[in-house]
Parts: C-alpha cells; sequence; structure tokens
C-alpha cells in the first residue's frame, strides 16, 4: 500500500495543486475586446436640411461612465467634390447611458457619393460608403384626369437604387392613419434604368379600399395618393434583410428621401 | 402486429423449449427487511476441489441471478455471500435438464467488526466499459446538504458527466445533451427527474436500489437515445417492519413512511421532499435563492415464490429563477405513473419482465405574470422483455410501444415561428430488440444484438450493437471491453444552448421525411484489479452525432426556435482510481474529453466566412477532476469532495448598441432600442472553477427502533467564487452557491 501511495496518489496531489494554482484566476470579461468597433445608424435624407448620424462604441456597456465620452471624430466626404466635412456632436442621457449623435448640417446632394469617416482616439476607422439616389422628378403621363384613364408613372434616372411605392385614397392625420395599400418595391431587380408603373386610378383606388366602390366613394379626396420612398443603392435591401451578420445589423449608412404625390382624379370623367 | 406476433413465439418458446443442461436462479432476500438484495454473490461450486468456484453470478436490482449448464448428479456447495451479512453456504445437487429457483435470505452479521464474514464482490461482471453502477451506498457518502445523499449530487462525481452549474438540473453526458439521454425510473420513462437545484434530484439515497448510467455504447434493450442512459431501480418498501423517517436540513425537509402491508409479501413506500432554501438560503449564504422544488414518491410491491410487481407514482414540482434579477421563471414538473411486473418461475427458462404506464413532463418559462412558453410531453408505454435460448446461444428479445404526445404553445412575442407555434400531435414509437451472449473459450464474450425503431410513417431503424469483453488469462482482476453501436432517437429537444441561464427546451418529434437524429459509439476500456481494496478504471471513447437540431443562430440573445442540423463528435478518456477499505475510501477520477459541432454556415445563421462552421459547443468542458474520500474515525463519518473542472465555452459579448429602425426613427430624436449582441458562437470560455465540499456524519442510536442521523456540512467550504453565466439580460456576472453552511438531521422510527 505505501508503494501504491508513493507510485500513484502523491503524484495526483502534485498535479492537483498545481491545477488549482492555474486555476486561481476567476475573472470574467463577457465582451469580446477584439472586435472594437463603432456602431453607426444614420442617414441623409434629401428633404431634410440637417442629417444625423448616431455613433458608439460597441465595447462600452450601457452606463453612464462608460459612455460619457465617444472619444472618436466624425466626418462626412462628399466624393464628387472631395469636401471633407467634421460632423458635430451632441450628446443626450437615456436611461442611464449618454448617446451621441453627429449632425451634418448641410442639405445632402442627390446622386453623390459619400463616405462617412469614424475614428477613434487609437485611430481605429470605421468607414461607410454610399451614394444618395437620384431623387428623378417623377413623370406622369396620361391623356386625361379620367378616373379609368390609364397613368404612366416614370422615375428616370434611378442609378440603381431603390424605389417603394404605396397608393392612397387618404392622407394621414394627427389623429389617424390614412387609407394606404400594399408596398410594391422597385429594386434593380425588376427594373432597367428606370421604374415604370402604369395603372388606373379607379383599380388602384378599388385596391387599397378593398372595394368595388365607383371613383365617387373610393377617391373622396379626388385624388390618388402616391408615397414615394427612395433609397440609395442596396440601403433598402441592407435594412431590410433578415441579417445574422453583426457588422450588418450594426453600420447603416445611406441616403433617402420620401414624398407623397397627389394625382388628381375627375370622377365624373 | 409485430408486438403480438413476438408474445405468441417468446412465449410459446418459453413453455416448450427444453433444457439439456440443469440451471439455478437464485432470489436473495435482505433478512433485515425482506426486500431484493443487489449485488450479493451467488457461487456453485464443488466442495472437494480447492480450486475458486468457476460458476458464479451476482445479484441484480431484483436480487436475482443465475447460473446455468450446471453439471448433474455431483454433490454442489452452493454459497451466497454479501458484505455485512452471513454467509449463506448450503449443498444442492441438480439432476440432468433440472431448473431449480431457491430463494434465500441473508441475515445481518452481528459481533465486532473483525468477527464478520466480509466476502468482497470478487468477480468482475463483463462488459462494463461505459457503464457506472451506482449503489445507494455511494449516493449516500458524496457531501451532499441533505441527511443521505441524492442521487444529483453523486453523478456530479462521475468523470464525464457534466452540468450547466449549479442550477438548472440539465445533464450532459460524455458530449451528449440532456434531451440525448434516456431516463429510466423502474422502466418509466421521465424526461427530467432532476430538481432546479443541481444538487437534489427526485432519488434520494433511500429510495434507490441501484442505478446504473450508461455514458454510452449501452444494450440494445435501451431504445430512443442517441447519447446516453440513467436506468433507476427503485427499492421497495420494507417487507417486515413499518418505519418512518423524517429530515430536516436548510434544503430541504423530508418526509418518508414505509411497511409490510402483508409480512414478506407486500409493502408500501411513501417519500416525499419538499425545498426550503428560497426560505433559508438569504440567511445562510447572504444572497436570494429564489428557487423551490419538491417531489412525492408512492410504491407499492408485491413478491410471491417467483413473480414480483410493483406499482410507482412520480411526482417532481420545479420552479424558479435560473439567473436572479432576470424575473424570468422556469418550471417544470414530472408525473408519472407506472407498474412492472418480474415473472422468475422455474418452469420459465429465463425471467419475463413487463411494463407499462403513464408519464407526463411539462416544462415552461414566463414572467411571474405570464406564461410565454410551454411544451408538454405526455408518453404512455409498455413494454416487455423475455429470453429463450436459441441453440446454446441465449437470446433477450423484447419490444416496446410509446405513445408520445407533444404539445407546445408558444406566446405572441414567438409565434412567427410558424412550423412550431402551438404544436399538439400524437406519435406512435414501437421498438424491438434482440440480443445474445457468445463465449469463445474462456476470455473472451460477445454480446451482439440489434434494435429497430418504428413509426407509422416514418422507416425503420436499424441499429446493431456489440459489446466484447475480454478478461486477458481469464484473471477475474482485469479485463478489457469495447462496445460500439448506433443509436437513433425519434424526438429532438431545441433549447438555446448559448443562454446557461434559459432551460427551456422545445420537445418535438422529427418530421415525417426529415433524418433521424443519430449517433455511432465506440468505446475502450481497461479495468484492473490491484490487490483487494485498489481498482483502476481507463476508458476511452467517441461519439459521432448525426443530424442534432440546433436552435439557428441570431445577433441578439434570445432563443431562435428555428433549427439547423448539425453533426458532433465527442471524443475523450477518463481515469477513475478507487480505493476501498472498510475504514475509508477515495476515488481519483480525471476525465478529458472534447466536443465539435459543425453544421453550413448559412443553415446556422452564422456570421463566419467559412461554409462550413465548427463550434465547441456550450457543454464542451475539458478537463473534469474529481477527488472524493471519506474516513470513519471515532464513530463520525468523514466525508470529502473535491471538484475542479475548465471552463465551458460561451458566447462573448460583440457589443453594446442601440438599433435604431431605418428610415422612420430620427437618430436625432429617437434613443433606438438597446441590444446586446453575440460575438461569433463559443469564441469565449469561462474561467476553471472548483468547489470543496466536506461533511461530518454520526448516527445516534436513540433507542431500540429509532435512529438520529446527524450531518454538518459545508458546500463550497474555501467560498470560491465559480461563474454560473454572464446574463446577457441584466448584463450581470452570476456565480455559483457561495460558501452554504448545513446541518440536516434524519429521525428514523
Amino acid at each position: 500500500m505505501i508503494d501504491l501511495r508513493h507510485q500513484i496518489l502523491y503524484p495526483i496531489v502534485i498535479i492537483v495543486v498545481i491545477i488549482s494554482h492555474t486555476a486561481c484566476d476567476n475573472s470574467f470579461d463577457p465582451t469580446d475586446r477584439e472586435n472594437g468597433t463603432y456602431s453607426v445608424h444614420g442617414m441623409l435624407d434629401l428633404m431634410e436640411e440637417s442629417n444625423y448620424v448616431r455613433v458608439r462604441n460597441m465595447n462600452a456597456p450601457f452606463t453612464l461612465e462608460a459612455t460619457e465620452d465617444l472619444e472618436a471624430t466624425v466626418t462626412l466626404q462628399n466624393l464628387e467634390s472631395g469636401e471633407i466635412t467634421q460632423l458635430r456632436s451632441s450628446v443626450r442621457e437615456y436611461r442611464g447611458v449618454y448617446l451621441h449623435t453627429f449632425s451634418y448640417n448641410e442639405k445632402a446632394i442627390p446622386d453623390t457619393g459619400y463616405l462617412l469617416t469614424v475614428e477613434g482616439s487609437d485611430g481605429f476607422q470605421t468607414q461607410l460608403e454610399t451614394v444618395t439616389p437620384t431623387h428623378p422628378e417623377p413623370q406622369i403621363i396620361r391623356e386625361d384626369n379620367g378616373c379609368t384613364t390609364p397613368v404612366n408613372m416614370v422615375f428616370d434616372p434611378m442609378n440603381g437604387g431603390t424605389l417603394t411605392v404605396r397608393f392612397g385614397t387618404e392622407l394621414d392625420t394627427e389623429e389617424e392613419d390614412g387609407m394606404w395599400g400594399r408596398m410594391i418595391t422597385f429594386d434593380p431587380s425588376n427594373y432597367d434604368d428606370k421604374v415604370s408603373i402604369t395603372f388606373t386610378p379607379l383599380r388602384r383606388a378599388q385596391g387599397v379600399m378593398a372595394s368595388f366602390g365607383t371613383c365617387f366613394t373610393v377617391l373622396p379626396d379626388r385624388n390618388l395618393y402616391v408615397a414615394i420612398a427612395h433609397y440609395s443603392p442596396g440601403f433598402y435591401e441592407e435594412l431590410n434583410a433578415d441579417v445574422t451578420d453583426i457588422l450588418e445589423t450594426t453600420r447603416r449608412f445611406g441616403g433617402f428621401y420620401a414624398d407623397t404625390l397627389a394625382i388628381p382624379v375627375d370622377p365624373s370623367r | 402486429m409485430v408486438p403480438l406476433i413476438f408474445i405468441f413465439w417468446c412465449t410459446g418458446l418459453e413453455l416448450i423449449q427444453a433444457q439439456d443442461g440443469a440451471f439455478l436462479r437464485v432470489v436473495t432476500i435482505n433478512g433485515e427487511d425482506g426486500t431484493p438484495m443487489t449485488g450479493a454473490t451467488v457461487t456453485l461450486a464443488d466442495p472437494r476441489s480447492e480450486d475458486p468456484p468457476e460458476m458464479y453470478c451476482v445479484t441484480d436490482r431484483d436480487g436475482l441471478c443465475e447460473i446455468r449448464n450446471i453439471k448433474a448428479a455431483i454433490e454442489l456447495e452452493l454459497a451466497v455471500s454479501f458484505v455485512g451479512f452471513q454467509r449463506h453456504v448450503e449443498s444442492i445437487q441438480f439432476e440432468s435438464g433440472e431448473r431449480k429457483l431457491v430463494r434465500i435470505t441473508l441475515h445481518p452479521a452481528v459481533g465486532e467488526m473483525d468477527e464478520l464474514v466480509v466476502t468482497r464482490q470478487r468477480y468482475l461482471t463483463t462488459g462494463e466499459v461505459g457503464i457506472q453502477r451506482i449503489t445507494s451506498e455511494q449516493i449516500s457518502r458524496t457531501p451532499s446538504p441533505v441527511a443521505g445523499g441524492d442521487l444529483a449530487s453523486f453523478l456530479q462525481s462521475v468523470p464525464g458527466v457534466i452540468t450547466s452549474g449549479d442550477r438548472g438540473g440539465d445533464l450532459y453526458i460524455r458530449g451528449g445533451t440532456p434531451d440525448q439521454n434516456l431516463i429510466l425510473v423502474d422502466n418509466m420513462p421521465i424526461i427530467k427527474p432532476f430538481h432546479i437545484s443541481n444538487l437534489f434530484s427526485a432519488f434520494p439515497d433511500n429510495i434507490i436500489q441501484n442505478a446504473d448510467l450508461y455514458a454510452g455504447g449501452f444494450e440494445p434493450g435501451y431504445a430512443g437515445a442517441t447519447s446516453a442512459v440513467l436506468d433507476v431501480g427503485l427499492r421497495p418498501g420494507n417487507m417486515r417492519e413499518h418505519s418512518a423517517s423524517a429530515s430536516m436540513s436548510p434544503y430541504v425537509a423530508g418526509l418518508q413512511v414505509e411497511g409490510p402491508l402483508q409480512t414478506d409479501r407486500s409493502s408500501f413506500l411513501l417519500n416525499s421532499r419538499y425545498s426550503l432554501i428560497d426560505q433559508t438560503g438569504s440567511f445562510l449564504t447572504g444572497e436570494d435563492q429564489n428557487i423551490r422544488f419538491a417531489d412525492i414518491l408512492g410504491r407499492y410491491t408485491v413478491q410471491d415464490e417467483n413473480i414480483t410487481c410493483s406499482v410507482t407514482g412520480l411526482y417532481t414540482y420545479d420552479s424558479g429563477e435560473i439567473v436572479p434579477l432576470r424575473e424570468v421563471d422556469h418550471s417544470w414538473t414530472n408525473i408519472a405513473a407506472g407498474a412492472r411486473c418480474l415473472a422468475f418461475s422455474e418452469t420459465f427458462n429465463h425471467p419475463i419482465d413487463a411494463s407499462a404506464g403513464f408519464t407526463s413532463y411539462r416544462n415552461e418559462e414566463g414572467t411571474p405574470e405570464q406564461r410565454e412558453r410551454l411544451s408538454i410531453v405526455n408518453q404512455i408505454y409498455v413494454a416487455m422483455d423475455f429470453k429463450n435460448d436459441i441453440g446454446r446461444l441465449p437470446v433477450d428479445i423484447g419490444f416496446g410501444m410509446t405513445m408520445k404526445t407533444y404539445r407546445l404553445e408558444l406566446s405572441e412575442r414567438f409565434t412567427r415561428f410558424v412550423s412550431l407555434e402551438n404544436l399538439d400531435v400524437t406519435v406512435p414509437v414501437g421498438y424491438v430488440f434482440t440480443a445474445t451472449e457468445w463465449s469463445v473459450g474462456d476470455d473472451i464474450t460477445f454480446y451482439p444484438g440489434f434494435t429497430s425503431q418504428f413509426t407509422l410513417e416514418m422507416p425503420l431503424t436499424f441499429e446493431p450493437r456489440l459489446r466484447v469483453a475480454w478478461q486477458p488469462g481469464g484473471s477475474e482482476q482485469s479485463q478489457i471491453s469495447l462496445a460500439t453501436g448506433r443509436y437513433v432517437q425519434m424526438h429532438s429537444g431545441i433549447s438555446d444552448e448559448r443562454d446557461a441561464g434559459t432551460v427551456f427546451t422545445v420537445y418535438q418529434p422529427v418530421e415525417t421525411g426529415d433524418p433521424f437524429p443519430s449517433a455511432i459509439h465506440g468505446l475502450l476500456g481497461y479495468n484492473q484489479k490491484l490487490g483487494q481494496s485498489v481498482s483502476f478504471n481507463l476508458e476511452g471513447y467517441a461519439k459521432r452525432h448525426y443530424n442534432i437540431p440546433v436552435s439557428k443562430w441570431n445577433p441578439e440573445p434570445r432563443i431562435e426556435l428555428e433549427t439547423a442540423l448539425a453533426d458532433g463528435l465527442t471524443i475523450g478518456f477518463d481515469f477513475r482510481l478507487s480505493l476501498e477499505e472498510p475504514q475509508y475510501y477515495a476515488t481519483v477520477s480525471y476525465g478529458w474529453s472534447m466536443s465539435e459541432y459543425e453544421a453550413v454556415s448559412g443553415d446556422l445563421g452564422a456570421w463566419v466566412e467559412e461554409p462550413v462552421f465548427s463550434y465547441s459547443p456550450a457543454h464542451d468542458q475539458r478537463h473534469k477532476l474529481n477527488i472524493t474520500g471519506g474516513r470513519h474515525i471515532l464513530g463520525f463519518d468523514l466525508d470529502a469532495r473535491w471538484e475542479l473542472g475548465s471552463g465551458k465555452p460561451f458566447t462573448e459579448i460583440f457589443g453594446y448598441d442601440f438599433s435604431i429602425r431605418l428610415p422612420f426613427e430620427n437618430p436625432n430624436t429617437s434613443p433606438g432600442t438597446a441590444r446586446i449582441l453575440y460575438s461569433e458562437p463559443y469564441n469565449g470560455r469561462m474561467p476553471w472553477y472548483h468547489r470543496l465540499d466536506v461533511s461530518i456524519s454520526r448516527d445516534l442510536e436513540l433507542g431500540e427502533s429509532s435512529r438520529l442521523e446527524t450531518q454538518l456540512g459545508v458546500i463550497n467550504a474555501y467560498n470560491r467564487r465559480n461563474i454560473f453565466n454572464f446574463d446577457y439580460g441584466t448584463l450581470q456576472r452570476v456565480d455559483q452557491s457561495p460558501f452554504h453552511p448545513y446541518l440536516s438531521l434524519r429521525m428514523i422510527l
């Protein structure tokens, strides 16, 4: 038995002591520090005078102390002119966390490339590039404003952007939502150079109202409304994809504008 | 139809089968309480020979064993022995082809320890690789904050058995996940009989006859699991005297009543426990312990000369927070009722085992105000097991049928998982198996067999299995054994393994046309006895799992019930050294394993560049060392257990973000939605953990028929801060139990 103790038990005790010593450190940091990066959520709205970009150090947990200083500069470069603008930071506190928002106080130019750069004090950079949508003037082509007269609406040029369209018969008010049909999406896979939509106001209005009523009943405002949203190439897809890629869900920057057109209709025709 | 054919075939053969050699069937009864005795050694020897007896067997949990091919017309000596009991010896003689059933009662030895006739279990049972035979004595001496002990505490000292921490009630066995385990309690399939505190199960030491843990390579008789089997045998109530016990500790209070309804013929056993930790935990540890559990077991046993039957009812309840502060309540219940009969008349060539019953498992999760998820599995089962001799080969044949009903309800926030919402489906699953035993010479024995499962809509499965035992040189001191086989299950359990803070599991059948989860096991073991008191065991194993449904990943911490199929490989080895002496014992065990899953990245939703993504799942614990020991000194029993484990994988936090729904929300006016994002799955490892539990106990005789068992102990004796998980919801580190002293008492009347 003594031999056995010397040969087996004592070495085991020594191994245990060594292992337990190495196992003393039980500190735990759940954050993947090697992925230090910034999250960016912002867009250039062609209809706005100022645009905003939210920037966050993703390694900073949700505490005031960790989020007080972003320690980053944010610039926006117009890739056509080469002009670089440093965006102005503003900080607000929300539920124990400081939020850093950067503003660009110039109107964005359609069909123009922009490069957004977030640079940390350590030199680490996050860059996002976009091309603003073309913002074409919609062309309405029709013989008259009759309720059943076909209308051809054309957006040209598109330059790879995505256009969403919804027809409606009543506008939103502060109190309640208007009457709108389903969203129709035109992305580069289903148009060539331009988006061309042909419709008859009556049929569209009937579709919105889910009714076979007449022009008088389905178009109470005597207008068929068309809500459009035009996105930078790839920006709409990025916002709506069921993505699992973290970088795609935390780096969202693109150009956009939204508008609503009113197409007058004469129900008596 | 298939079962009917089997019944006809098997019972017909049972009655008409002729047998050339004589055989002896022994039933060993404990003289103290009239119940079957497990592990008694039965030998049959020529009294004139000085050689060790070649004919022997060891009684099983029914107190039963058989010796076959006995030479006729020779006077032999039948001896039955068990540690602490008087040895029984009698002369016996057989005629050619004679079958004998002998009931032997062993009485406790009296007198000083030195005078006891201590007969060690001299023989290795065969083909033991991957199997851990667990006795109630082993359970009782594992430090546990309850008088006696608990199976759950003991299992955590077994190499290859991993838990998610000190709560949750999930067992990962040699790379398998909880839903890949089959847990049988007197043949009743129970899905999760482990309590929310991992120190407890529904099985305290004083209701267990024995338990067999098959960590892999299990026999054809077990169907429906791809990783491991835990087969728990409950003991019958005392057949001779009424007794009652009440126990109390800061963790649980318990009550047990048992006794004969008809002496030596029928008995009952009632056992119940209720947790107190939620009321005492904050006082003893300074931390709130918002967990509750309870269990009730009732058992009726009737035995006759050649048959024994039992009816068992079990109810378990668990509720509480796995992660404090998260305000997510988990709860699960098991309800089971089953009957089992074993007929072993000498008119049968082999015993016949039949069982039937109903079990129900329900687990749910939600806020204290509202249940959000619910998964229920109901099972109505029937199983029969026969043996027959075909030629000279004993052939074990069995079949069973289980009607499984799966129910699932998900609240509105999860109803986008159209395929799973409000699932309510019943699937009949049948199985047949056959196994035999074939010896080559005196040294090598093969145990081949196969299992086949079937449903109404799915193809038959073919699951060949083989165990081989080799005792080099015919020595009883050493054995090399291997086991291999294919294993299939027709259901799956889906949980978010990335989050140890949730134990909710969705159980569902494999959909028609989908591949079955399956596995191939390979195990090789070496067992050596060194002298009379030291044994050494070394096992290597590999498990290859196919078609494991894993929750699809997303960057945000929430369960995703859409699944992808992964394949997994686990390799490892276990080493165990045991020293057993009457006054002290020690066991050192070490297990190393490595588990790796791989799946198509696109299916997983993994944001990685490789088309096939390999990762270490959450239960991939590489190193686990256990040292247990105890000594009987000055009337006290001192027991200690030290456990050391390497850190398990976890998914690091990639970052903290406020998501803004562009273009509908403006970054200047809308704060967005706070969210924490997972990094690449399982890219980090938690720190090592270790814990020392010690206890000192003493039994005080208070009279002729009353005894007080006392135990003073402490869990986590040096107050190590062992991490349980990091809760992504509350952004808090959650630790396992701190220093937790206890005093437990059990009064037995």
